[in-house]
């Protein structure tokens, strides 16, 4: 496998080639440390190993030199990245030459005035304005390719996608403004599937597409440089997302742990004190009576001590589509909390219709704490809602738990009850 | 009808190579079946004891994401599974459709058990649909495409032909 350095300038989309090929092949690929652009590059010792003096290039541990940012990735690469078979890998080229050759003259053409990187000449206006109906073009071919094709290649990622996509990095943050980019929602899906796979995002960090183009300054722009090194900064929560990914596998492991230990039967609420409250005495009346009658018992015998009243809410309303599709949420996650339902009582609501619902409940629990860490069976859905326990002497709550019980009122934006199901 | 769980419960076991036995349907339509040791008890939790037994990268450790894949497999549970009957068929192809218009996976940006479920589910109603049908329902025909690709996803099933060449073609003059 690979190994070696590569001489770059921070953040170059070239650079960025490379080292994420370097990724998927695992290979260690160390970038040149205190690498000044315009100087190292230009030195004596620098120009007998690269004669063209660009970069990227490459030096491996066992003395290869490499210049060219695709060559490089080529050669770090893996055997999926190069492709399966020589047919795969010819079309691999194709695509690459499609990437240097189509798109990247007229991404340059429209991002580095923009960027202030090259002078906003006379010249540079007209190449401005042509880029952008010269990209149009480029961005038609892939768009319809990309309609059938999920990746440029053979149905899995390889270096076309990512010479591809490190070409078009510029013009999705800079240029391609949302106008601009909507007939293309081909190359948007593919352009936002590879930025978010863990080893690209490994280089590249959180890429934010363009959200109003800029436009090109006047002359010098030198305004534009700084709001380019603004965004250069955002990479920076790239550190921190491997490690939050971790933690939660690692309680995952440890309930599965639990989960093996324990032996399977016992309850968790067997521990706490029974109180006086008896939930199976308050579900017969619930069950039997008009709510006019249950929800003042429940008041009557609830033993605070105990017993705590807690409300729930669906954190994720956005993603609630079809009016089902929720009741089922609600239904699966009762059947999945089977073994809490002796010493726990909830109603859940569906409040809106289809496009536009919410899920919230009123819970009542013996024990003081959120019950569900209490078991690894129940904490499959808990973590998809908001809890808040409720102080049983406010009139708030009472209020909160008349509605919930008798399953009238509103959620909290107003949308009207729609469903209700009793866990019981 | 509806299809017969044990078909696709068993294909998504064999994918996560956890054994599975006992796959039944009792009268009031609740499926049970035993993962390991253990009797399980209704479809999803089935299907979530196969994903914790096989620590499989097909399910999420961020919270939205689990949400997300929960929904797509009621989805499919109790919407896709009706897809043999053909009132259902386009209504659910649209649905899909439109939802992959703009995604690659139906959640994330990755494989998750939400599209390898879908994939099992749709797999007879996909193969038997019209060329005029997978060019109608081009989202949906790319995404299958990709999924099958996968030789552990699609075990022994058919490949089915999307030709893309023909598709392409005859979608180029639409565009
Ligand atoms: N085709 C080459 C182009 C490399 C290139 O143009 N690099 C520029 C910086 S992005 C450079 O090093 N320029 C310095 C010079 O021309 O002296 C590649 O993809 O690596």
């Amino acid at each position: 496998m690979a190994a070696g350095t590569l001489y770059t300038y921070p953040d170059n989309f070239r650079a960025a080639k490379a080292l994420i090929a370097a990724q998927y092949a695992k290979a260690n690929v160390k970038v040149a440390p205190n690498f000044v652009f315009g100087e190292t590059n230009k030195s004596k010792e620098f120009l007998k190993k690269f004669p063209g003096g660009k970069v990227p290039a490459f030096e491996s541990n066992d003395g290869k030199y490499l210049q060219d940012s695709n060559a490089i990735a080529y050669f770090v690469a893996n055997e999926q990245l190069r492709g399966r078979n020589e047919y795969d890998t010819a079309q691999i080229l194709q695509w690459i030459g499609f990437a240097e050759g189509e798109v990247l003259p007229a991404a340059c053409a429209w991002v580095f005035p923009v960027l202030g990187i090259i002078k906003n000449s006379a010249g540079a206006q007209e190449a401005f304005q042509r880029a952008k109906d010269d990209l149009r073009v480029a961005l038609t071919v892939l768009n319809s390719h990309l309609l059938t094709h999920t990746y440029l290649v053979g149905e899995r990622i390889t270096l076309a996608d990512i010479v591809m996509a490190c070409n078009l990095l510029n013009p999705y943050k800079y240029t391609l403004e949302p106008d601009y980019r909507k007939p293309f929602a081909n190359v948007n899906r593919w352009f936002t599937t590879l930025i978010n796979q863990p080893e690209v995002k490994a280089v590249l960090g959180d890429v934010v597409l363009c959200s109003a183009a800029l436009s090109a300054p006047p002359q010098e722009g030198k305004g534009k440089k700084k709001e380019e090194k603004k965004e250069k900064k955002q990479p920076q929560p790239k550190k921190e997302t491997p490690k939050k990914e971790k933690e939660p596998e690692e309680e995952l492991d440890a309930a599965d742990a639990a989960l093996a230990a324990e032996p399977k039967s016992r309850d968790p609420f067997d521990l706490m004190p029974k109180g006086t409250f008896n939930m199976d005495d308050f579900k017969r009346c619930y069950s039997n009576e008009d709510e006019s009658k249950s929800i003042p018992y429940f008041w009557e015998k609830f033993d605070p001590e105990n017993y705590s009243i807690w409300y729930g809410e669906y954190k994720y309303p956005e993603e609630l589509s079809k009016v089902f599709m929720s009741c089922n949420l609600i239904t699966g996650m009762f059947q999945r909390l089977d073994k809490m339902r002796k010493h726990a009582f909830a109603s859940v609501c569906l409040f809106g219709e289809d496009n536009n619902s919410t899920i919230s409940g009123i819970w009542v629990w013996r024990g003081q704490d959120l019950a569900f860490p209490l078991s690894p069976d129940w904490q499959i859905d808990y973590e998809s809602y908001n809890w808040k326990k409720l102080d049983p002497n406010t009139d708030e709550t009472k209020k909160l738990v008349g509605d919930y019980f008798s399953w009238t009122g509103t959620d909290k934006d107003g949308r009207k009850f729609n469903q209700g199901k009793i866990f019981k | 009808m509806v299809l017969n769980p044990q078909r696709y419960l068993t294909q998504l076991a064999t994918f996560l190579n956890v054994p599975v036995k006992n796959i039944k349907v009792n009268e009031t339509l609740i499926c049970t079946c035993t993962v390991g040791n253990n009797t399980v008890k209704g479809i999803i939790n089935i299907i979530i004891s196969l994903l914790m037994e096989s620590k499989s990268s097909l399910w999420s450790t961020d919270p939205l994401e689990k949400a997300e894949i929960q929904q797509w497999l009621e989805y499919g549970i109790v919407y896709a599974v009706h897809i043999d009957e053909s009132q259902n068929l386009k209504g659910i192809l649209s649905d899909l459709n439109d939802i992959l218009a703009i995604k690659t996976y139906l959640v994330s940006y990755k494989l998750t058990v939400a599209d390898v479920l879908l994939y099992y589910i749709l797999l007879n109603a996909v193969a038997s649909m019209s060329y005029l049908d997978k060019q109608k329902y081009m989202n949906v025909s790319r995404w299958f495409d990709n999924l099958q690709q996968e030789s552990c996803v699609r075990q022994n099933n058919q490949i089915v032909d999307f030709s893309t060449n023909y598709l392409t073609s005859s979608t180029q003059s639409k565009y």
